[in-house]
């Protein structure tokens, strides 16, 4: 069976994952160290906090809380490509938009912006404050708050890894 | 006389429509407004064979829609203003979205062109589109152009004449749903075909269309009409229907279906490059805003906008300043008949002076707004602070006009016009007074040079601009929660690339928003001026004309001084009577009236008359003061001044700094509260804004003195 890779943040409530690998430099595998967790743990995804806000997972009957960033570079297989939400997404992986769930004025303003059934996006990255989000949707972009991004329902369709591989990592771009 | 042909232009933000429009007409523009909504209308005219076009620049929209009042002119404009024919500025290199509105036009049965700009950008992307099955597919002319390079513009201009004379012709090709939206439209056509008023006014697919995806302004016309039980019947029919079978509903189903035709026409249309490379936007945006330099930048580039406006303005207010004083003294020996002189020395050529020697500034900061506009800078702006922005109930690009409001309201105002939902423009309007505009910094300097000496005047000066800036904040959350609930604007906003606009056009741009300025701010202002002359000088006490003719002839006989001594003698005589008689005028009587008003807040009448006189311009509040104290004409560095005030018993660091507060927080000036009324349309809105800054402005000003007084001298 083909597996699929996904991130922590990509996760739904009760779902028992296993780690297969961490996104990230050094610094990230000696982190998330610090908590307990190493490749190879299966873990308890619990909860989430509104937004891009701290993840909760269950490890060894214990729960602890890890930070969006710091848990978007926690990979792991599953069966099925991730469904999750647009507002969940990491920089630089790709989705499609499986259900457009927004209602209103957004509703009204992102379908005229092209973000219906079955387009293609990018995430392309996170304002310096930690709201809106920037994204590629058919050759441009669009800014739009984590608010209004969370009734996206989408499918990950590609994720990216950062340049990292575990080795030592400098640079901020 | 020429054969007009009347052209209306369409099209996204960004697709470079309004440089098209000015490449085509070129300086023979003119701004004004649509009437009774504050957008801006561009027309212009073009002489083509025996034709005269007149073209009107429509404001930039994604979608025949009715939220903003930008989208109904426009729609508005197309449907019932039967332009003879309208072109489609489309961007090149964003066709799925721009493509959008072109359905739609279609759909409204326009006669339609479509100019497919930025063509040169295509080009250089290595995308290649088959012109000819793009129009067969859509049904409509294209016409590759670039405002830059001038590509294809004498080929629009020539079409547009072709199509208006019948001479050229495409296909209409009807753009189809899926079957099962098709037949919906089919049953609504039908019954609006029924009725011959509506079908003729509207075209019926049109209306059929709308309906379906539940447009708000179609819902209203059709209502009126007698057809609307069957369509209400058949709308909710289909409503129940896609929620069943497909958790979906007409709305959604249609926009998506009209999505899935332009993705596939694009498909066998245009055929982009294999590799697509990293553009220069992508790399300027990285070091721009990101995580790091994002804030920081931006702190900069705001600071900089505003250190550029007075700094480069400096030098040509100086120049403006001695203008008026050259042409006031000149005037003030010419004209001798003594109130002539008065009413147009001291009324006419100070108050408009007082508003053109704002010029250079304004004109300085429209430029730079514009070249932030231009670059596209303006919307990585509102994405980078629209975190704070909405913790107070507003949107990134309120940031802006706020800014702005630093250095004057009245530009400030003008600026909120981004803003396309009414409640921000309102709210944003409301709160733009509170930044402490440059117009009051010599009250500052005044007083807290005076009462709080070198050391802790710039903290007492900081602490004002930041009291503001908090009055502000608070007052948005406050109306976003009273009286605004839940009808803040989306985020979404479009990141275009960036572009170099051409300095010809930024020039012209700012040439048009000052030429506004000057506009309304210069004519109100005029009259405003007049009547604030009439006020501060009438009436006239003629005992104390009497009186002080009498001592300044017994000073001239007098054997006491010498010549020289008695010129310096009869000036301050002079200053004397002006301050006397000010108490006396109409203006003094009211600050002498306010007295038990504004006596809570520790001021006393002397300065209630200089407060009323900072309502025609925050400026004058000074120069009243000199004017009471009798120095004659002084600014806030005078010397003689501050020591009389620091001599009056009754001015303490408590009053100072309650005085300081009352002039941040009260009513703007005439010029700027004009504008207001002008931007935000509604007397409701003016009486609040005058209420509210003047209650404020007290409330502020009382605890400020009442608390002032257990800490300060």
């Amino acid at each position: 069976m083909l597996m699929n890779l996904s991130r922590l943040t990509y996760c739904t409530h009760n779902q028992k994952v296993k780690i297969t690998d961490i996104d990230g430099g050094i610094g990230a595998v000696e982190n998330i160290k610090s908590f307990g967790i190493v490749v190879g743990d299966e873990v308890l995804f619990k909860s989430r906090k509104n937004g891009r806000g701290k993840i909760v997972v269950e490890y060894n009957n214990n729960e602890i809380s890890l930070g969006h960033e710091l848990a978007s570079k926690i990979l792991l297989e599953c069966s099925a490509a991730p469904h999750t939400t647009l507002d969940q997404i990491k920089v630089g992986d790709i989705v499609e938009v499986t259900k457009m769930g927004a209602k209103g004025d957004v509703r009204f303003r992102l379908l005229d912006m092209g973000l219906v059934k079955g387009v293609e996006i990018k995430i392309i990255r996170v304002a310096p404050l930690g709201d809106p989000i920037e994204i590629l949707i058919n050759g441009f972009n669009l800014s739009l708050r984590i608010d209004e991004a969370k009734n996206i329902e989408v499918e990950v369709v590609k994720i990216n890894r950062s340049r990292g591989n575990g080795k030592k990592r400098w640079g901020m771009f | 006389m020429k054969k007009q042909i009347s052209v209306a232009l369409v099209g996204n933000p960004n697709s470079g429509k309004t440089s098209l429009f000015n490449k085509i007409v070129g300086a023979n523009q003119k701004v004004g407004n649509f009437s009774g909504v504050t957008v801006e209308k561009y027309e212009g005219t073009v002489l083509h064979q025996e034709y005269e076009l007149k073209i009107i620049d429509l404001p930039g929209t994604y979608s025949l829609t009715t939220y903003s009042p930008e989208e109904v002119v426009t729609r508005e404009y197309i449907l019932d203003g039967h332009p003879d024919i309208v072109v489609n500025v489309v961007d090149g290199t964003n066709l799925e979205r721009n493509f959008y509105l072109t359905t739609q036009l279609i759909d409204a049965q326009a006669n339609l062109l479509v100019a497919l700009n930025m063509y040169d950008e295509v080009e250089q992307q290595g995308t290649k589109i088959d012109l000819e099955q793009a129009e067969k597919l859509l049904g409509t002319h294209l016409i590759p152009t670039s405002a830059v390079s001038g590509l294809g513009t004498e080929d629009l201009l020539n079409h547009i004449v072709e199509l208006f004379e019948n001479k050229i012709s495409i296909k209409r090709n009807k753009l189809s749903f899926s079957s099962l939206m098709e037949g919906y439209i089919e049953k609504l056509v039908k019954i609006i075909s029924t009725d011959e008023e509506l079908s003729t006014k509207y075209h019926p697919r049109w209306l059929a269309i709308k309906l379906l995806v539940n447009d708000k302004d179609v819902y209203k016309t059709v209502r009126e009409y007698p057809i609307w039980i069957k369509v209400n019947h058949i709308l909710s029919e289909a409503l129940a229907y896609t929620e069943k079978k497909y958790d979906s509903d007409p709305e959604l189903m249609i926009k998506e279906e009209r999505h899935a035709l332009i993705r596939g026409a694009i498909k066998e249309t245009v055929k982009y490059p294999a590799k697509r490379k990293k553009n220069t936007s992508e790399i300027i945006d990285s070091i721009l805003i990101n995580r790091v330099t994002g804030l920081p930048l931006f702190i900069f580039f705001m600071w900089a906008m505003f250190q550029l406006t007075f700094s480069l303005g400096e030098t040509p207010m100086n120049w403006i300043e001695a203008f008026f004083g050259w042409l006031g003294t000149t005037l003030s020996q010419i004209i001798t008949e003594p109130t002539t002189r008065s009413i147009i020395v001291d009324g006419i050529i100070s108050g408009v002076g007082g508003v053109v020697i704002f010029l250079p500034n304004i004109m300085i900061l429209f430029f730079a707004l514009s070249f932030l506009e231009g670059t596209g800078y303006m919307a990585r702006a509102a994405f980078v602070i629209d975190k704070v922005m909405h913790k107070v109930g507003l949107h990134g690009k309120s940031f802006i006009p706020m800014i702005t409001g630093f250095g004057c309201s009245v530009p400030a105002f003008m600026a909120t016009r981004t803003l396309r939902n009414r409640s921000d423009r309102i709210t944003t309007l409301l709160i733009i007074p509170f930044m402490s505009c440059s117009a009051k910094f010599p009250v500052y300097i005044l007083v807290a040079g005076t009462f709080f000496g070198a050391a802790h005047a710039g903290n007492a000066l900081f602490g004002i601009y930041m009291l503001g800036v908090v009055v502000a904040l608070i007052t948005a959350r406050l109306l976003k929660t009273a009286v605004f609930k839940g009808e803040s604007e989306p985020f979404v906003m479009e990141l275009p690339p960036y572009r170099m606009p051409s300095l010809k056009i930024l020039l012209l741009q700012m040439w048009q928003k000052a030429s506004l300025y000057l506009r309304k701010a210069g004519t109100i202002i005029l009259a405003a001026s007049i009547l604030i002359w009439i006020a501060s000088n009438y009436p006239k006490s003629d005992e104390i004309t009497a009186e002080y003719n009498q001592i300044k002839s017994d000073v001239l006989l007098s054997t006491d001084y010498n010549e020289a001594e008695k010129v310096d003698v009869i000036h301050k005589l002079e200053f004397q009577e002006s301050s006397k008689q000010l108490e006396h005028s109409f203006v003094g009587q009211l600050g002498k009236l306010i007295e038990p008003v504004v006596a809570p807040l520790g001021f006393d009448w002397k300065l209630g008359i200089a407060l009323v006189t900072g309502i025609a311009a925050k400026e004058i509040v000074v120069s009243t003061m000199g004017t009471l104290y009798s120095l004659g004409d002084v600014d806030e560095d005078s010397h003689d001044l501050r020591s009389r005030l620091l001599e009056n018993p009754n001015y303490n660091q408590a009053v100072a700094l309650a005085l300081m507060v009352f002039v941040l927080l009260y009513i703007p000036c005439v010029a700027a509260s004009i504008v207001f009324h002008k931007e935000a349309g509604a007397w409701k809105w003016t009486a609040f804004y005058i209420s509210y800054t003047m209650t404020v402005a007290w409330i502020m000003a009382f605890i400020t003195y009442n608390i002032g007084k257990l800490f300060l001298l």
